[in-house]
């Protein structure tokens, strides 16, 4: 009674099981299958230990006059059952586990692709049309393939909900894939630590009901400079793209200068050469940012060549042309 | 020392030793069979941690060689063979005369051992003078590991056109003038060189000095010894240094220094053919800092065995030695034969590939 | 070094011929300590130095727990919070448990239970514990520079980049990895050529039989370890391009040859430990241990597989399938001999007279623990499930309930255990069960809730969190206030015994092996002749004394009361 009172309480999701985030893809349920498989064997091993740990600990207890009892010092058959059933008990165990993990690592042959580049402390996820969002959308009830690059150190892709998770490691490429089941929106988070704000590399997935959904989000979002100002493209890729983290916009530097009052101003650099910040000098900072490095700053900006179109530039020009 | 409490009435600071007449023999220890014995399991294990730790390296070398086999086959050739092979020479026979050392101690031929330890430290004196040379040379041609390395055709192209234009980098020039820098090389050499007899003078002295403390009175004798055995390596070092340059100057006094034609001659017809096409693999800084963490370590185990090896010709010369008593000459040899052992792998790994 | 017994006072005007020598008073003054052969004092000198780090990482602990009580910032900013857990992790694996009981406890014991005058190299023993303390001034170098926020495990291309003190760690580790390897040589050395007369392999105690294990993959993963370091020190500072991908490296090999050394180092960590508890749960059940070669092979086993199964911690590193699969059913096998000991510890206690000293209560502690970090193990070992839990709290659980639960509570067993001997007093029985109980309950409230956080998806080394993780975060907050207590609570317990305990016996606990033997504390040369050795696990050997407050062995006994039967007793 005690234990029902107070596990709710500590359970913060009502679908989530006592475990487990809710099952959310089509191996979850398998995962979490072999793991309650595994929590039970190891139940009654962790009984059947304690409780005899127990029962000796009453039973032969030191009492005056009473002396231990000499017993056998070894004994083959029990000796040997007890190493053979636990081995055979751990090949179930593996057996189990393998063949749901090759389930889990090997890509079906149809399926959404969609790549993601992890950088400190943000994700991309590029979309086929070439749309990139920090958030990622899928549909439900179709395979997603994510193909995964690292820009600076390691990160590793985890979706507790549907119990996949794969390194991002840098100078290669890595995969993993799931088929949502359920539609909603569920963490996703990095879980190899990566620096400073690692515990702040979380975002969504949100999985959309059904694909024709999922399409016309897409459509919308990506149709950015259509439907919004320059400054609100702008600012768009201002938070999607990874700015926010290094550089504010209430003028207190980060790891980068601040956006407020950037424009026009004169900036100088560590070699002592200096420039006004006009649109030229911003496109050639987001295109080659170790040219020219404000003094003060270490050249840590990665370059955004390739990753953003001439108009997208020119909105996030206006973007911080709007910071005064 | 309940025996020393109940049996004597000296100062308990002797009972270390009143059972024991024999300073030779520790007191932990019931006889010098026994002693020895631990000595040659311990050498023994202390081997296979050195043999693991360079295996490490060695996994470092067959994970890269698979990965990238090109890389190899293109940069092992600016490495000199006959440098190489000489050092080989060298250090085996080192291990010989190592060899023999010992068998001398065991049958308490001091003089024997003495020559022979002395011989065994000049070598490996020499082995480090060409290995300075072979290290100044890559040097010199912009050959160093991944994040230091120039591209040699780089500066071929830079030297082609060196003449023409003013070249912006002082690596440049230095390159554009490389056809003819032999004597450039030489100097550096002898810069090499000073640095490095300056180091292992102080390396030397100051372990003669740790020594020194240990024994109960560092006399004249330890410290001339001391002084000896900084001689011998430093002309080693000299010896080794000024062959390799006597031999890379009039080795190809003919060809300059383009060590590119050198082997463009030697290596199969197919393969420069093939250089043609892939005219240097992106990774080429890779092999030469395998190259460098390889040999370089290897260089700073032949280091620490002359210190070992002087620390035996300073007990020598004291006499220290006896049929019975010559574990540390075994167990320096062992260490020197492993060390040896290696560089009989690194050689053929780096140097033969082709 | 306070350890002065007081009966032999040095102070005392007493000619000296009529003091009771033992190694802690033979010889006085700081120079005697500092550079002494005898492998009891460096033995000290180590137990000294790892309560010191003990608690220096401890006090990180409990500053992280505390910071993690709420997911905004409390004490600590995002950097800080990380260099903390690096530098707790750091200071626990390489400065407290790995040497915690090889070189401190083993140190001290090992020579006695062989009946020998000291460890085979005594000097390099020295030697051994001074690169400990130059390790750990490095560590605290690292500490004072900038500090280290690369967690202890120091992958690349983070660690490459990153601008903390990572060099200076890294020489750290590397000096501590001679330092573990030359206690290991020794060990290897002495077990093998200076066992006393009668003292066959089999014949030798459970303790020590781990001890060996633990010495063959000191020996054997630490040299991988020291070459791994080395590179990373170098591609630091020079950039070789091995590991930095940016360079053409390849940061995944650095995983590989870092968990190479590092997962056999767990066993160096838990083997000892196992050691300690096949001791002590024979000596205080008053029985001999059950299926003595089971265990003594198994521990061998272990020091084997576990060189086999580095690859589980890279099931998600993007290691190909085949590996991740081979890896896996490798490690399955190391927990078959984990099984069996544990199996045949609590056979040993069927029908024993059970006492319920610190010492014990501590190694029962073990077995619940040990328990539940072994069977943890397999929900990591399984491929299916291990992709889910990698790299959470569920990892942290795990591996703090064996780390921290088995071999850091093997280690209080092992320094109960053999207090009296070591030091010629006896604690007070109370405080250390309270002590005991305090780090049990301390140690499950703050673990097992982690557990739940990792499965439900809390990640580790995270800073802040989803809110919905803080009522267990809290929960295991306290356990660590309470763990942090408890052990204050022994460590006092134990320093006031060295002041104000009562004299111990050469025999409080009835063990029969050869540390027993001769007198609390020893005396500087142990023994003077090499002693007969029998079978170790012959509890009936000794029987207890009510004037000499221990056990004494049976025919000293039999001549007073010339009752007591020995029975088996092959002892010449």
């Amino acid at each position: 009674m005690q234990m029902k009172l107070f596990i709710p309480e500590l359970l913060a999701n009502a679908e989530a099981g006592f475990w487990f985030p809710p099952q959310s893809s089509t191996v979850a349920e398998n995962v979490d299958s072999v793991y309650f498989f595994i929590l039970w064997v190891c139940t009654f091993f962790f009984v059947l230990i304690v409780g005899l740990m127990l029962l000796f600990m009453i039973k032969y207890r030191y009492r005056p006059g009473v002396e231990a009892v000499k017993t056998n010092t070894h004994n083959l058959t029990l000796e040997l059952s007890w190493s053979v059933i636990p081995t055979l008990l751990t090949v179930v165990m593996f057996w189990v586990g393998f063949t749901s993990y090759l389930d889990m690592r090997t890509p079906p042959a149809a399926s959404y692709e969609i790549s993601v580049v992890a950088k400190k402390w943000v994700w991309a996820f590029k979309y086929p049309n070439g749309w990139i969002e920090s958030e990622l959308h899928i549909p439900k009830g179709e395979n997603v393939t994510l193909t995964m690059a690292s820009d600076d150190v390691l990160h590793s892709l985890w979706i507790p909900a549907f119990r996949t998770k794969m390194d991002v490691v840098p100078g290669r490429y890595t995969q993993q894939w799931f088929n949502a089941t359920q539609a909603g929106t569920f963490p996703l988070m990095c879980a190899e630590y990566c620096g400073q704000k690692h515990s702040e590399m979380i975002t969504n997935v949100v999985v959309h009901e059904t694909r024709g959904d999922f399409d016309k989000w897409l459509q919308n979002a990506s149709d950015i400079h259509k439907n919004k100002t320059p400054v609100e493209a702008g600012e768009y890729f201002y938070k999607s793209r990874g700015c926010i983290q290094c550089h504010s916009l209430d003028g207190v530097p980060k790891n980068g200068p601040s956006f407020k009052g950037l424009f026009d101003s004169e900036r100088k650099f560590t070699d002592g050469t200096s420039r006004i910040a006009d649109a030229n000098y911003i496109r050639q900072s987001i295109l080659e940012p170790q040219s020219q490095i404000v003094t003060g700053f270490r050249p840590i900006m990665p370059t955004f060549k390739g990753q953003l179109t001439d108009e997208d530039i020119t909105a996030i020009i206006a973007f911080i042309k709007a910071q005064k | 020392m309940n025996t020393a409490a109940t049996t004597t009435t000296d100062d308990h600071a002797d009972s270390h030793d009143h059972e024991h007449h024999d300073p030779r023999l520790a007191h932990h220890f019931d006889s010098h069979q026994q002693q020895f014995d631990t000595g040659k399991l311990g050498i023994w294990l202390f081997l296979v941690t050195e043999v693991l730790f360079f295996s490490g390296l060695f996994g470092f070398y067959a994970v890269y060689r698979s990965l990238h086999p090109e890389v190899f086959l293109y940069a092992s050739q600016f490495l000199d063979t006959v440098l190489g092979a000489a050092n080989t020479v060298v250090l085996l026979f080192s291990s010989l005369t190592m060899a023999w050392g010992v068998r001398c101690a065991q049958l308490g031929q001091t003089r024997g051992l003495m020559v022979c330890l002395v011989v065994t430290l000049a070598c490996a004196a020499i082995f480090l003078g060409v290995k300075s040379f072979e290290y100044t040379e890559k040097a010199h041609h912009g050959l160093l590991w991944a994040g230091m390395y120039h591209s040699p055709e780089h500066h071929d192209a830079a030297a082609a056109d060196g003449a023409a234009g003013a070249g912006d980098h002082a690596h440049d020039e230095a390159a554009a003038a490389g056809d003819h820098g032999d004597d450039e090389l030489f100097e550096k050499t002898k810069h090499t060189l000073s640095y490095m007899t300056t180091v292992l003078w102080v390396v030397i002295v100051i372990s003669g000095i740790a020594l020194g403390l240990l024994f109960k009175n560092p006399n004249k004798k330890t410290l001339a010894t001391v002084a000896g055995c900084v001689l011998v390596s430093a002309a080693g070092m000299v010896i080794g240094a000024y062959s390799s340059i006597g031999y890379h100057h009039f080795g190809h006094a003919e060809k300059p220094t383009d060590e590119e034609i050198l082997m463009a001659e030697t290596v199969p017809a197919e393969y420069a053919a093939q250089k043609e096409k892939v005219p240097e693999p992106k990774l080429a800084g890779t092999f030469f800092s395998v190259y460098f963490c390889m040999t370089g370590l290897h260089a700073i185990h032949i280091i620490g065995g002359m210190i070992a090896i002087s620390w035996l010709i300073v007990r020598t010369a004291h006499g220290a030695f006896t049929t019975y008593y010559f574990g540390a000459v075994d167990f320096v040899g062992l260490y020197w034969h492993l060390v040896d052992l290696i560089w009989i792998y690194l050689f053929p790994l780096l140097y033969l590939i082709n | 070094m306070a350890t002065v017994v007081d009966s032999s006072n040095p102070k005392s005007d007493f000619p000296i011929q009529y003091r009771e020598l033992n190694y802690l008073n033979c010889s006085k003054g700081w120079k005697s300590w500092f550079f002494t052969l005898d492998h009891k004092r460096i033995g000290i000198m180590y137990l000294i130095g790892v309560t010191c780090a003990f608690f220096l990482g401890g006090l990180f602990a409990v500053l992280l727990r505390t910071e993690l009580l709420s997911p905004a910032r409390i004490l600590l900013s995002a950097d800080g919070y990380n260099q903390m857990f690096t530098l707790h992790g750091a200071i626990m694996t390489f400065l407290v448990i790995i040497p915690g009981v090889p070189a401190a406890i083993g140190n001290i014991i090992l020579p006695v239970m062989l009946g020998a005058k000291d460890v085979a190299f005594p000097r390099m023993n020295l030697g051994s514990f001074y690169l400990w303390m130059f390790g750990a001034a490095f560590f605290l170098a690292a500490l004072a520079l900038g500090g280290l926020d690369t967690g202890w495990t120091f992958y690349t291309p983070y660690s490459i980049t990153t601008s903390t003190a990572v060099i200076t760690a890294l020489l750290g580790v590397f000096i501590l990895g001679f330092s573990s390897i030359f206690t290991g040589l020794n060990f290897i050395v002495t077990i093998h050529t200076m066992r006393p007369p009668g003292m066959t392999w089999f014949k030798m105690p459970l303790f020590l039989w781990a001890l060996y294990a633990t010495a063959l993959i000191q020996i054997l993963a630490t040299p991988v370890l020291g070459i791994t370091g080395l590179l990373l020190v170098v591609e630091r500072a020079f950039h070789i391009g091995i590991f930095d991908p940016a360079l053409g490296g390849d940061p995944v090999l650095f995983q590989h040859f870092f968990w190479f050394y590092s997962h056999p180092a767990v066993y160096v960590m838990i083997l000892p430990a196992m050691g300690v508890v096949s001791e002590v749960i024979a000596v205080h059940s008053r029985k001999h241990i059950f299926g003595y070669r089971f265990i003594a092979y198994s521990s061998i086993a272990i020091a084997i597989f576990g060189f086999l199964v580095w690859g589980h911690h890279m099931f998600v590193s993007g290691q190909s399938k085949v590996v991740a699969v081979v890896f896996s059913a490798i490690t399955f096998s190391v927990s078959i001999p984990s099984a069996i000991k544990v199996f045949n510890w609590l056979t040993t206690m069927y029908k024993g007279s059970i006492r319920f000293t610190t010492a014990m209560c501590y190694a029962l502690a073990f077995l619940f623990i040990f328990s539940i970090g072994g069977l943890t193990g397999l929900f990591l070992a399984t491929l299916a499930t291990d992709i889910h839990l990698h790299d959470t709290y569920f990892v942290v659980a795990h591996f703090h309930y064996v780390m921290m639960g088995s071999s850091l509570v093997g280690l209080f067993a092992a320094v109960h255990h053999w207090w009296p001997k070591i030091t010629g007093k006896m604690f007070s029985e109370f405080w250390g069960r309270i002590a005991c109980l305090g780090v049990f309950l301390g140690f499950n409230l703050t673990f097992f809730p982690q557990f739940l956080l990792g499965t439900r998806g809390m990640p580790r080394r995270y800073y802040t969190y989803l809110p919905e993780f803080q009522n267990l975060h809290i929960l295991s907050t306290c356990g660590a206030y309470l763990l942090g207590l408890s052990s204050a609570l022994m460590a006092a317990t134990l320093i006031y015994s060295v002041y104000r305990g009562k004299k111990a016996p050469a025999n409080p606990w009835g063990g029969a092996s050869l540390e027993w033997q001769c007198s609390s504390p020893p005396p500087a040369n142990n023994f003077d002749h090499p002693p007969l050795a029998g079978d170790p696990y012959i509890m009936e050997s000794v029987v207890y004394n009510e004037e000499i407050g221990g056990y004494v062995p049976v025919e000293c006994q039999g001549a007073k009361k010339g009752s007591v039967t020995a029975s088996g007793d092959k002892e010449a």
